[in-house]
């Protein structure tokens, strides 16, 4: 039964924009993201590239930049396609286009024409193989724009670029088929007791799977042109050097590449580039040594190739050397935020910030990446470099305000995690550590939604049953997570972590929703939809056994949502009654269910034709009056009927449908209810005057009997009342009269 | 169930303790599902507890309390710490049961949330302060080592906290196992504990320091186990937690040893007299002030002279200056920003040699540095160099930066610079400084930013009063009178306040020339039409001053010897009656206000525009307070009668009642004088007002009727 809910749902679940919805949604946000990144560099590097290319033929041009426009939608399209629903056919197309275009950059004759012909014929075979899906194409090319230059020059450096953001999302893809045999919700009613093991141990396999066939293997040497001075940009609105250039100016010299020297001498000529890639260079001057930093570049590319194409035993000197250089080009203080007060950075709101170093920076993680996937890499040797230390600066990076950078960093972690197991737990407190001091100190941290992806697949491979260290983190730092002002920037990720702890272990269902309504936002519409997408996604996973332990305060929430003068939060705990799960969890427990929602989904519906429609209902049947009041002693705060009809139509409706439901199926609960109600509209004022009258009375009497010895002590006492009556403006004026 | 819980309490009669059942009504409110509900009931824990009588207090209400701290969300938290303070301890019956509220506060303590904590905290030290000293030794120690021992992080951070109200009180090996435990707490694994420990411990090393000053509190036995001030061993343990801060691996937590080191050098060198530790704490200084992270250096710069001055003049006028330049050099610009504030403070402690060769050129460097905030900074302090420099050196060096700073493109760097004239002026003169000053801020005064020009405005009295009479008359007065025809209600309300300011600085006799006589005879405007013709262009047409106002323009029957349409307008009537009004309080004779500002008033009282009216309706009223001279007892802002107008009149009349007001007003003739004025000039039109059709105008002038009938009551007149 759970799963032909979930199979049902699994279509419904497509349309949110939530990328908690399946479990494919990790490598989903990994490749759209590396593909948004992808974009980006290319559109920004055509505005700021200096003009190094003017000399390329004219003629070549309107060809181009049809060809750009081409590869780009057809890529980008082919890896919508794979991420959107996950199966093997468009991924394998989505290498198949990168690989075309990859394999034809891969071949450059020196001097730019030749380069940019070369270009140009890349990019036609990748067109016909995806040619169905570049519709678009026509309209596109019809216009060549004044700026031509600019596109010749950005499909340049699209394709230089290419094999990074192409690995990166060969990373993801891979991740994503890892993660695919645990995941699919198909298969979790029949999955043998061996598929929950630790997935990560699972991961740790697949990860020495041989990947000769996938097109990093085959990496380019890229495009050789003197004056591509590609990707240098200046960062929207920081001018602070964020990787400190070396102090003493050196030059980078060109060393012979590997295939220039015996076999024998490679590993020694592999230290010196890597020990030369020491060098650091100044970006906050674009002309600052230009070809230095281009043989950087390349060195660095050099290396990629050289790891991932040979074989041969990682020497001791090789990972103090790699890990380094890593460190010394990577490993640096996070700049001052660009909103230094206020909200967090928002990609949604704020200008995109780029690191200027990127172009060098890019290719280092890339070049760890591979050294750290390689086969021959030793995670007992490596050990040493690696340590708590290096963790914990790695984490500090995530607070990088660039997106290009964390996206390296999640995958560069993950792996750490995925090969040193010593590792594993240090890397979880550590992670621990940075929310803990995002939720509770800063609220600031850029990379949260990251750390969470990552931890969204560590939690997926957790053994069980879960460790109580686990659930720990669960209760205490990952639902308080939903404090945050923050929380949109990371609310998918979030409850993705949080409906995988579900999936684990069912039993964590009362702690998950009550922590959610002790977080539950007072004021905040926006944050409430999301807790209540929350809600939904935990609803998929619930049991039934479960949801009996939290209907009652759970409910009491939702019935106080679906009075929310919002429409939308109003509307969106409505439309739960079109699931059908939650329908029928509703109509069991009816009994105790009805009572709570009642007052506010009549008070909604409440139009003249109802009642006169279906006047007996209103019938009053005493049999069973304490029914509705004895609910463990839950106040619901009926309010009255203040928010009776609700301004918008499709809320009336909605909660006419919900109510009718419940009359449809137990008509005699419905009557009671009915009567219940209107006798408790009665009720509730009286209460609140005796309530009142009450405290009247003790303010009174302590008034009265410590007036002889604690004058001073009534006098706060009673401006305390003052207050509470007088409300904030009331303690304004109290505080400016005395 | 609660319904009958209170049910019950309403008939069940006796004694009135039992009739009320203040548990029950605390508990039934407490499970309101509203939270604002609960959070109410909470704040009213003492009213509960009186009711309760201390020993029920303690008996149910406080175990009531425990269990309500594990089931509630933060808000009620938040306001249950703060209530069982200090000040509940006479409700449980006194000191002696002061131990019973621990439990509470100590659970309280290990809550995540910082608000809930900081408050559980606040209140832990507050009782700490009421316990004796056997009650300090065996309950409260015990809590501080349960939290700096507990499992989870949030209890550690709280226990940080309340070392400093125990430390200076136990006797001297207590003291030492307390500080092991400290520096245990600082070489904690999580960063959040090692954080809160680095925050914490300048309050500990304060706490320390008043026990070397031995000051006479510490004698009381009950409250202090020993007099004797830390040993060489306490301050070797302290030195370790310092050391170990500033190695720390993260930032977050090493920047906070910045504080500590303050602390130490201080209590060193100021209270102990001791300069052995220099040496290691100028290398320590140094070395943080080199560090990778920006923030480390950031809080360096911001505490620069505040940490270097007790280091010696040697150190100081070498390796320390040459940090100071390596710092205003920074590549970062918050770095930058933070050290150049620190440019006059740190002059202050150097030879004026170095000053002039080394710090001068690099601030002039400054001066186009490309970061507006780094400029801007440096421009709120640079000022501060000239009493250090002197006349000459000043004039020869500061005043080309001054110069150039005010020709910066950036408003903030301009107005921080002319606020800081002052300092300038007493060390140059004015004559050469105006000179470079003037056009400046003119030009400031007509910047499109209207908070720049609302900025400047405040510094106008200031500079008028340096500048004096004549040149104010000559250069200053058209600008003045032009921010009272300014399109930004806050610029015209900061002009009026300005005249006012101006009238206090130049005395009656100018205020009377050329404010008041200016307004009754419409010349006010003269100046401001010479200057900008082109806002007039039609002086028999609709000259609308503002551009926006066109529907409140009426017909001028109503004002005499109106010759232009721009005084139809109710904005420039609406400013006149505001400025005349400031004008009450400053003016000093009375003469002046009982004849000109009344009769502008009069004159006003039967405008067509209710918005005028009532604020004739208030004047009367501050008329009427100023003549009978009623005072109130403590001064007020004057902003206050111009920005919450509603709630100072509702207090007023309770300040009335409250005998808040005193009269000077002492001889019966004057009083008598005073009277008929009232009588005649006031109360006729205030009756006409009430009787407006108007309700606002109504209520105001029925209100100054009130009010001055109250006055006059006050004074001792009755009509």
């Amino acid at each position: 039964m759970m799963g032909k809910f979930k199979d049902r749902f699994k279509t419904k679940k497509k349309d949110k924009d939530s990328q908690g919805s399946g479990n494919s949604s990790n490598g989903q946000t990994q490749s759209n993201t590396s593909n948004g990144s992808s974009s980006t560099v290319s559109s920004s590097s055509s505005t700021t590239l200096a003009s190094g290319l003017k000399r390329a033929g004219t003629k070549h041009i309107s060809k181009d930049k049809k060809n750009k426009d081409k590869k780009d939608t057809s890529s980008s399209t082919a890896t919508n396609a794979a991420s959107s629903n996950n199966s093997p056919a468009p991924s394998s197309r989505d290498l198949q286009s990168d690989d075309a275009s990859l394999k034809n950059g891969a071949n450059p004759e020196d001097g730019s024409a030749n380069v940019i012909l070369a270009n140009s014929n890349a990019d036609s075979p990748a067109v016909s193989s995806n040619g169905n899906s570049s519709n678009s194409v026509p309209q596109v090319s019809i216009t060549v724009p004044a700026d031509d230059k600019n596109n010749l020059l950005s499909s340049n450096s699209l394709l230089s670029n290419s094999p990074i953001n192409n690995g990166l999302n060969m990373n993801s893809n891979n991740n994503n088929d890892n993660n695919n045999p645990n995941n699919n919700p198909n298969n979790n009613n029949n999955m043998p007791e061996s598929s929950y093991q630790d997935g990560i141990d699972k991961e740790d396999e697949d990860m020495t799977i041989p990947r000769s066939s996938h097109s990093f293997e085959r990496l380019p040497a890229p495009a050789k042109i003197d004056n591509d001075i590609d990707l240098i940009k200046t960062p929207k609105r920081h001018s602070s050097s964020r990787v400190e250039p070396s102090s003493q100016r050196q030059t980078f010299e060109k060393l012979p590449s590997f295939d220039e020297v015996l076999p024998e001498e490679q590993i020694e000529l592999f230290l010196k580039k890597i020990k030369q890639c020491n060098i650091i260079f100044d970006f906050n001057d674009p002309s600052d040594d230009l070809k230095g930093k281009e043989l950087k570049r390349l060195t660095l590319q050099e290396l990629i190739e050289f790891i991932s194409s040979n074989r041969f035993t990682y020497t001791d000197e090789m990972y103090h050397s790699v890990v380094e250089m890593f460190k010394k080009n990577l490993f640096r203080p996070i700049p001052p935020p660009v909103n230094p007060v206020g909200d967090i950075y928002d990609p949604d709101e704020d200008e995109p910030v780029s690191e200027i170093a990127w172009p060098h920076m890019q290719v280092v993680y890339e070049f760890f990446l591979r050294f750290v996937e390689s086969n021959d890499f030793n995670h007992q040797m490596a050990k040493q470099y690696i340590d708590h230390d290096f963790i914990l600066r790695l984490l500090e990076l995530f607070d990088s305000e660039d997106p290009r950078e964390r996206d390296c960093l999640k995958t560069t972690l993950h792996r750490i995690y995925g090969k040193f197991l010593s590792l594993r737990s240090f890397i979880r407190r550590s992670i621990n550590n940075v929310f803990l001091q995002f939720v509770y100190e800063t609220e600031r941290f850029n990379g949260i939604s990251e750390l969470l992806e990552i931890l969204g697949s560590i939690i997926n491979g957790f053994a069980l049953p879960l460790k109580e260290e686990h659930k720990i983190f669960l209760c205490r730092v990952l639902l308080p997570m939903h404090k945050a002002k923050a929380l949109s920037l990371y609310h998918p990720q979030l409850a993705y972590c949080v409906v995988q702890f579900l999936e684990k272990d069912p039993l964590l269902t009362e702690e998950v929703i009550m922590g959610l309504l002790r977080f539950w936002p007072k004021v905040n519409s926006p944050k409430e939809i999301m807790f209540l997408n929350e809600v939904e996604d935990v609803f998929e996973v619930i049991e039934p056994s479960e949801f009996q332990k939290i209907q009652i305060p759970l409910v009491v929430q939702l019935s106080k949502c679906i009075t929310s003068p919002h429409f939308q939060i109003s509307e969106k705990v409505l439309c739960f009654w079109n699931n059908d799960f939650f329908l029928s969890l509703v109509t069991e427990n009816a009994e105790t269910i009805l009572p709570i929602v009642f007052p506010a989904l009549y008070e909604i519906s409440q139009i003249g034709s109802f009642q006169n429609s279906d006047g007996s209902d209103l019938v009053m049947d005493p049999s069973n009056p304490n029914n509705y009041l004895d609910n463990g002693g839950y106040d619901f705060g009926y309010g009255g009927g203040a928010a009776a009809n609700n301004w918008n139509r499709t809320i009336t409706s909605l909660a006419f449908n919900a109510l009718k439901h419940f009359m449809e199926n137990n008509p005699i609960l419905y009557d009671q209810c009915t009567m219940l109600y209107q006798q408790s509209l009665k009720d509730n004022e009286q209460r609140e005057k005796i309530k009142k009258e009450n405290w009247k009375r003790l303010e009174d009497y302590v008034v009265d009997h410590n007036h002889t010895h604690k004058d001073a002590k009534i006098e706060t006492i009673s401006q305390n009342v003052n207050e509470l009556e007088l409300g904030s403006g009331g303690e304004q004026k109290m505080e400016a009269a005395h | 169930m609660d319904f009958q819980k209170s049910q019950q309490s309403n008939t069940a009669a006796d004694s009135i303790g039992e009739i009320l059942y203040p548990l029950a009504l605390l508990m039934d409110e407490l499970k309101h599902d509203d939270v604002s509900n609960r959070v109410q009931a909470m704040q009213r824990l003492d009213t509960i507890a009186i009711a309760l009588g201390p020993e029920r207090a303690r008996n149910e209400l406080l175990p009531f309390l425990f269990e309500v701290a594990h089931d509630d969300e933060d808000e009620v938290f938040a306001v249950l710490a703060q209530q069982l303070n200090g000040s509940f301890i006479p409700f449980i019956g006194g000191e002696e049961y002061a131990t019973f509220l621990l439990p509470t506060l100590e659970f309280l303590s290990a809550i995540e949330e910082p608000v809930v904590r900081d408050k559980a905290i606040a209140s832990l030290n507050d009782i700490a302060d009421h316990l004796s000293l056997t009650q300090l030794n065996n309950e409260f120690l015990i809590v501080i080592n349960n939290l700096a021992t507990a499992d989870w992080f949030s209890s550690r951070v709280s226990s940080c906290g309340l070392f400093k109200s125990v430390i200076s009180r136990v006797d001297i090996n207590t003291r030492k196992e307390l500080l092991y435990l400290y520096l245990k707490l600082i070489k904690d694994d999580t960063p959040m504990v090692r954080r809160a420990a680095a925050t914490q411990l300048p309050s500990i090393i304060t706490s320390l320091e008043e026990l070397e000053l031995n000051s006479e509190k510490h004698l009381d036995s009950d409250k202090y186990a020993s007099t004797e001030p830390s040993n060489n061993n306490d301050w070797s343990l302290l030195f370790q937690t310092f050391k170990s801060l500033v190695n720390d691996d993260q930032d977050s937590v090493k920047f906070l040893s910045v504080d500590v080191m303050i602390a130490i050098i201080k209590l060193f060198n100021a209270v102990r007299n001791d300069k052995s530790h220099n040496d290691q704490l100028l290398e320590d200084f140094l070395k943080l002030a080199n560090d990778q992270s920006w923030r480390v250096r950031y809080m360096i710069s911001e505490k620069f002279s505040s940490i270097v001055e007790y280091f010696n003049k040697s150190d100081l006028n070498d390796k320390i200056l040459n940090k100071f330049i390596a710092l205003l050099k920074d590549h970062e610009a918050e770095v930058r920003k933070s050290i150049s504030k620190q440019i006059p403070d740190f002059s202050k402690l150097i030879e004026q040699k170095n000053v002039i060769d080394k710090i001068i050129p690099q601030a002039e460097e400054l001066i186009t540095d490309q970061n507006e905030l780094v400029r801007s900074a440096l421009a709120s302090k640079i000022a501060g160099l000239a009493p250090i420099l002197g006349e000459k050196p000043t004039s020869e060096y500061l005043l080309n930066i001054f110069l150039e700073m005010l020709n910066d493109e950036f408003p903030e760097v301009r107005l921080n610079i002319i606020s800081n004239l002052t300092t300038v002026n007493n060390v140059i003169g004015i004559n050469l400084l105006s000179k470079a000053l003037l056009p400046a801020i003119t030009e400031l005064a007509k910047d499109k930013q209207w908070r720049v020009r609302l900025a400047i405005i405040e510094y106008i009295p200031l500079l008028s009063k340096q500048l004096g009479i004549e040149f104010f008359n000559k250069v200053l007065s058209g600008l003045c009178m032009s921010w009272l025809w300014d399109s930004v209600y806050t610029i015209r309300e900061a002009a009026v306040l300005n005249l006012k300011r101006l009238a206090e600085v130049f005395g009656d006799k100018w205020a009377k020339e050329e404010i008041i006589d200016k307004i009754l005879n419409n010349e006010i405007l003269n100046d401001y039409k010479k200057e900008n013709p082109d806002l007039f262009p039609d002086l028999a047409g609709n000259g609308d001053l503002t551009n926006n106002e066109d529907s409140e323009i009426i017909d001028g029957s109503n004002i005499e010897n109106v010759n232009n349409s721009i005084m139809n307008n109710f904005i420039y009537r609406i400013t006149c009656l505001f400025s005349l009004i400031s004008l009450v309080d400053v003016v000093e004779d009375d003469s002046i206000i009982t004849n000109e500002i009344l009769s502008y008033l009069n004159r006003l009282s039967n405008d067509s525009v209710p918005n005028i009216k009532f604020n004739v309706a208030k004047g009367y009223k501050k008329v009427a307070f100023r003549l009978l001279k009623l005072e109130k007892e403590e001064s007020d802002t004057p902003e206050e009668n111009v920005s919450n107008e509603e709630e100072d009149e509702l207090l007023e009349v309770k300040a009335l009642k409250d005998d808040k007001y005193i009269t000077k007003l002492t001889s019966e003739e004057e009083k008598a004088k005073v009277y008929s004025v009232i009588n005649e000039k006031i109360l006729p039109f205030l009756a006409n007002l009430s009787e407006d059709k108007d309700i606002d105008v109504q209520f105001f002038a029925k209100k100054s009727t009130n009010e001055i009938q109250v006055g006059l009551d006050k004074v001792g007149i009755s009509s």
